[in-house]
């Protein structure tokens, strides 16, 4: 048997209550709760096999379908976060309706055909593809550009996505999309972790972005970085002598045990160039030889992420003729947006984290620092590359540092939300800022130069690359 | 509240009826979510439908009416056939797509049927109609939606139907929804079984009230029982697998179809299927309660693509189909009786209409795979067009109606005697029945109705658990008594004391307030092709 609390609300009023429980899915806890002690939870279900999505609740502040999640010592149930509660688990889902509504959820033309269309088997894949949600709403209820903003939430962009793809709908959608907020994104790919059909909605998302832009729908402040990239191939100006100018092509480790190309990205060559050096330093130091190819461009993320494909496209270009044929064992990148970036958009198999290769090649003896520090995990790095435990492995070898661990969430400045949307993203970011200050730490960690300086802007905590930190303790 | 036209039912059928009444004021009422508590949804398979040249109307009418033991209404299954085709098309007009070849809709082989007529989306066939027809709905402000409500009783005075008593199921309250015509579309009784690939709602909601309110159920006694459900679980393995090329195995590695039905093997009708594995079963051939279902001699892709919902399901479970069987095992899946319908989706009381699971004579003794989903949506525009009619043409009247209050402060816990009632009907009403199971069974469920008055409730969960228990112990008795009445086996009715099928008996069994009359099929099979 199983202890777990359930979250209970009527009439106002809400309290926890724990019950034993036998092994299997949640759902089935529920039921036999309802049988063996005449608990009376309100639940809503359907299909028992992640089918229907009636049963979509919270627990332990993830959400998951009662169906399928099976029952752990300890969790704590609660009933779908960012939806008003009716009863114990049973939410509102009214708002949502509505928003069906204002999208124009429906096939649009002028003409239906009498008889069975010939439609291109391509069409009817691309289309199904984003068909396949059961609108379970758990990607509406953690998201938190939703949570902060007029945004409708992944799903139905997803929804509009779908009819773009149909080739048999006549309706803008891409203007609908923009005009419900489809740059509020912050691409942070909360919606496809917790989707349990596993629909890929950020993609959704950028294709649409794609579309919009095409038709002129898009934010000044995208087209500003646009133009940097035109005019700098970095997405940022050039106010200074870049560390791409400054630094030598070639960093030789004593005791050789690796070769990597160092991939800066724009914030490291223009603006953060103590990060730059400080991983030549620490790469050096874990025996790693860095070669720094000098005509490397902007990883091209902030045109994908904000719809201006062709843009990007110039640069994937430039960037995979630059890395070509290096007599490197791998590219090693310090912002999770440009490691993301190479892995899932270039498909680069050669593509590593700072984390991970240092973890690869070995960790080495740091020196103590007396430091509590805690981690910000990039959603381009937990998510776009599924990496967690290789910066906390880093954090928790440095002798007398203190780590506090943090639960993951998006600090607000990704997917063009950052340049394109400063309030929205401002507010993320302090509600980040406040849950990591809450820590009673003294420095942010993370490896991403735009959460770093988005939660600088933010926090009045110390927000340091880890790369930054290792520098002191090499 | 009053409405027009008042639907009962959220799932394929009940949908495609509020759109032939969108120009009225019409509520739908679901026990769960909108398109989310029917079965339609979890439909995997198919949808069969006539549009290959070399198909023809005629081929999926006498499939169906063989498959259905020739005790199927042929005016029903024409109507089915001859309308599958353009609903199908209509669905598309709404928003689904459905799988195609070289640009032309796909179609995969299912069982009992003699040319491949099943349309498909991937394996989520029901998914893709559901959510298409609640897209279309969007568009119709006069269709409002109620959900959360589970229909106990139908207001009807003098033969006559004002729509309905609903439980609201988040606060307990008891309001009625007056409406000028009124469809059922509650689907069956799965939930009667403590195995089932049903949804949790599936009480059998619509056959008990409607039945409390003197209405006419035909062939009840005919309860599919799927082939293949998970072992032990129930929950369902589509058809499709098998149509895809998926063999069944026995303990001894044996393809013991070849023994059943050596020319259509796997592609058997579901009866022939479900009883051969059941034998094998119970004879000592299976495997920890159940036989292998492979489909792992399969490209990948395949199994990915076009069964990419069981592909999943197993690999939760731990077990990849790409490389390993499945253990599977009948599970109880369809009711092809129910409400007696005429062409018009019309019931014997006035004012009501039903479409989808929860009508009855379309399928005869046993479905075939593919025809349910066409069957929502080819009744359920029949139905939701008649109730659109005689909504406009007569009035509505409102009036008290009495709810017998119910005591709340017995001893037993309803559950126990929920899970009773299905361990009943499991052990003796299911794939193999016999007068002495069906007798025992009556009396047994006799016995749980007189308990009704001793029951404890404490909230509104349980409240709704009475009302489906009482909607589920009138189901189970019409069931067996249905049952005890037709002495010879046909289609999913196998009775192991009447194990012939016999000529006098080819007919309907139907039940009205306690009494059962039993009416001869007249039509002549080969007369009737000759319409075609």
């Amino acid at each position: 048997m199983k202890k777990i609390y359930i979250k209970r609300y009527n009439n106002g009023k809400s309290w926890i209550e724990s019950y034993n429980v036998p092994e299997g899915t949640i759902l089935e806890a529920l039921e036999y709760i309802n049988k063996n002690y005449n608990a009376n939870i309100a639940f809503r279900a359907g299909c028992r096999n992640g089918q229907c999505g009636s049963c979509a609740l919270t627990v332990d502040g993830e959400a998951k379908l009662a169906c399928i999640e099976k029952v752990k010592e300890g969790i704590l149930i609660e009933p779908l976060k960012g939806f008003r509660v009716i009863k114990d688990l049973i939410v509102d889902r009214e708002s949502y309706n509505k928003k069906l509504l204002n999208i124009r959820n429906y096939l649009i033309r002028k003409h239906y055909p009498d008889t069975l269309e010939k439609i291109n088997d391509k069409v009817v894949e691309n289309v199904k593809e984003l068909k396949k949600c059961i609108e379970c709403l758990s990607c509406l209820s953690q998201c938190p550009a939703r949570e902060n903003s007029e945004y409708p939430g992944a799903t139905l962009m997803r929804a509009l996505a779908r009819f773009a793809k149909d080739v048999r709908d006549e309706e803008d959608r891409e203007k609908i999309a923009f005009f419900e907020n489809l740059y509020n994104c912050t691409t942070c790919h909360k919606c496809v972790e917790v989707c349990p059909m596993e629909i890929d909605l950020v993609k959704a998302i950028e294709y649409l972005r794609s579309l919009s832009t095409k038709k002129s729908l898009y934010l000044n402040k995208h087209i500003e970085v646009k133009n940097n990239i035109l005019k700098y191939n970095r997405s940022v100006s050039k106010i200074e002598k870049s560390f791409l100018d400054e630094v030598k092509e070639y960093y030789k480790a004593k005791n050789e045990k690796l070769r990597v190309a160092f991939f800066t990205g724009c914030l490291v060559d223009y603006r953060l160039k103590d990060v730059g050096y400080d991983t030549i330093k620490v790469l050096n130091a874990h025996g790693i030889s860095v070669y720094i190819p000098k005509n490397q461009v902007c990883c091209s993320s902030p045109m994908l992420r904000t719809g201006f494909r062709d843009v990007a496209e110039k640069l994937i270009e430039r960037n995979k003729e630059v890395f070509k044929n290096l007599d490197v064992d791998y590219i090693v990148t310090v912002c999770a947006g440009c490691g993301n970036t190479l892995k899932n958009d270039y498909k680069l198999k050669n593509v590593r984290d700072i984390t991970e290769v240092l973890n690869e090649v070995g960790l080495i003896n740091y020196k103590p620092i007396n430091l509590k520090v805690t981690y910000h995990d990039p959603c381009h790095l937990l998510r776009g590359q599924k990496i967690k435990e290789e910066p906390r492995k880093i954090l928790k070898s440095i002798p007398n540092l203190e780590f506090i661990d943090s639960k993951p969430k998006c600090c607000g400045a990704g997917g063009g939300v950052r340049s394109g949307k400063k309030e929205l993203s401002k507010i993320i970011g302090k509600k980040r800022a406040k849950e990591l200050e809450s820590l009673g730490v003294d420095v942010i960690v993370t490896v991403c130069p735009f959460c770093e300086y988005h939660l600088k802007e933010n926090s009045n905590l110390e927000v340091l690359n880890i790369v930054s930190l290792l520098r002191k303790v090499i | 509240m009053i409405t027009d036209v008042l639907i009962i039912g959220g799932g394929g059928a009940g949908l495609r009826a509020a759109i032939e009444c969108k120009n009225l004021n019409v509520i739908i009422a679901v026990k769960g979510l909108l398109g989310k508590s029917g079965c339609t949804i979890m439909a995997e398979g198919g949808y069969n439908a006539v549009f290959n040249p070399k198909d023809s109307f005629k081929k999926h009418f006498y499939d169906t009416i063989k498959g259905g033991g020739f005790i199927n209404n042929p005016k029903l299954v024409e109507i089915l056939v001859r309308n599958a085709p353009k609903e199908l098309i209509n669905l598309e007009k709404y928003g689904a797509i459905f799988d195609r070849k070289n640009g032309f809709i796909a179609q995969r082989p299912f069982g009992g049927q003699s040319f491949n007529r099943t349309c498909y989306s991937g394996d989520r066939t029901g998914h893709e109609i559901i959510s298409s027809l609640l897209e279309y709905l969007n568009k119709f402000d006069r269709v409002k939606i109620l959900e959360d409500v589970m229909a106990i009783k139908l207001i009807v005075k003098n033969g006559k139907c004002y729509g309905a008593i609903f439980l609201d199921l988040n606060n307990g309250n008891l309001f009625p929804i007056y409406a000028k015509s009124t469809i059922l579309a509650t689907g069956g009784a799965g939930q009667l079984y403590p195995i089932t690939s049903n949804p949790i709602q599936k009480t059998g909601d619509g056959f008990a009230i409607a039945y409390n309110e003197g209405a006419e159920l035909i062939d009840m006694e005919m309860v599919q029982f799927h082939p293949t459900g998970i072992a032990g679980k129930g929950i369902l393995v589509t058809e499709a697998v098998r149509g895809e090329g998926g063999r069944l195995y026995n303990r001894y590695g044996e393809r013991f179809m070849e023994r059943y039905d050596k020319e259509r093997m796997e592609l058997s009708t579901r009866d022939i299927v479900a009883r051969a594995i059941y034998k094998e079963i119970i004879e000592g051939r299976g495997i920890n309660g159940g036989v292998y279902l492979d489909i792992s001699h399969l490209p990948k892709e395949i199994i990915e693509k076009r069964l990419e919902t069981t592909f999943k399901q197993f690999l939760r479970l731990g077990i990849d189909i790409r490389k390993e069987p499945m253990l599977v095992s009948p599970t109880a899946h369809h009711f092809m009786g129910g409400l007696k319908i005429d062409e018009y989706c019309r019931t014997n009381i006035e004012g009501l209409f039903a479409c989808g699971e929860v009508a009855g004579g379309i399928h005869g003794a046993n479905r075939l795979g593919g025809n349910a989903l066409a069957d929502t949506q080819v009744f359920g525009a029949i139905a939701g067009k008649s109730a659109k009619i005689y909504a406009e043409n007569n009035e509505l009247e409102i009036f008290d109606v009495k709810i017998k209050d119910i005591n709340r402060d017995g001893e037993l816990n309803i559950y126990n005697l929920l899970d009773k009632l299905k361990n009943i009907m499991w052990e003796n009403v299911s794939i193999i029945r016999n007068k002495e199971k069906l007798n025992y069974a009556l009396k047994e469920i006799k016995k749980i109705e007189s308990l009704l008055d001793d029951v404890k409730i404490f909230g509104v969960v349980d409240l709704q658990k009475y009302y489906e228990l009482k909607n589920l112990l009138t189901t189970a008795k019409l069931v067996c008594k249905s049952a005890l009445y037709r002495e010879e086996s046909r289609g999913a009715h196998y009775r192991e004391d009447f194990p012939e099928t016999k000529d006098e008996w080819r007919g309907n069994i139907v039940i009205k307030d306690d009494k059962i009359t039993f009416k001869k099929v007249e039509y002549d099979i080969e007369e009737y092709l000759k319409k075609f």
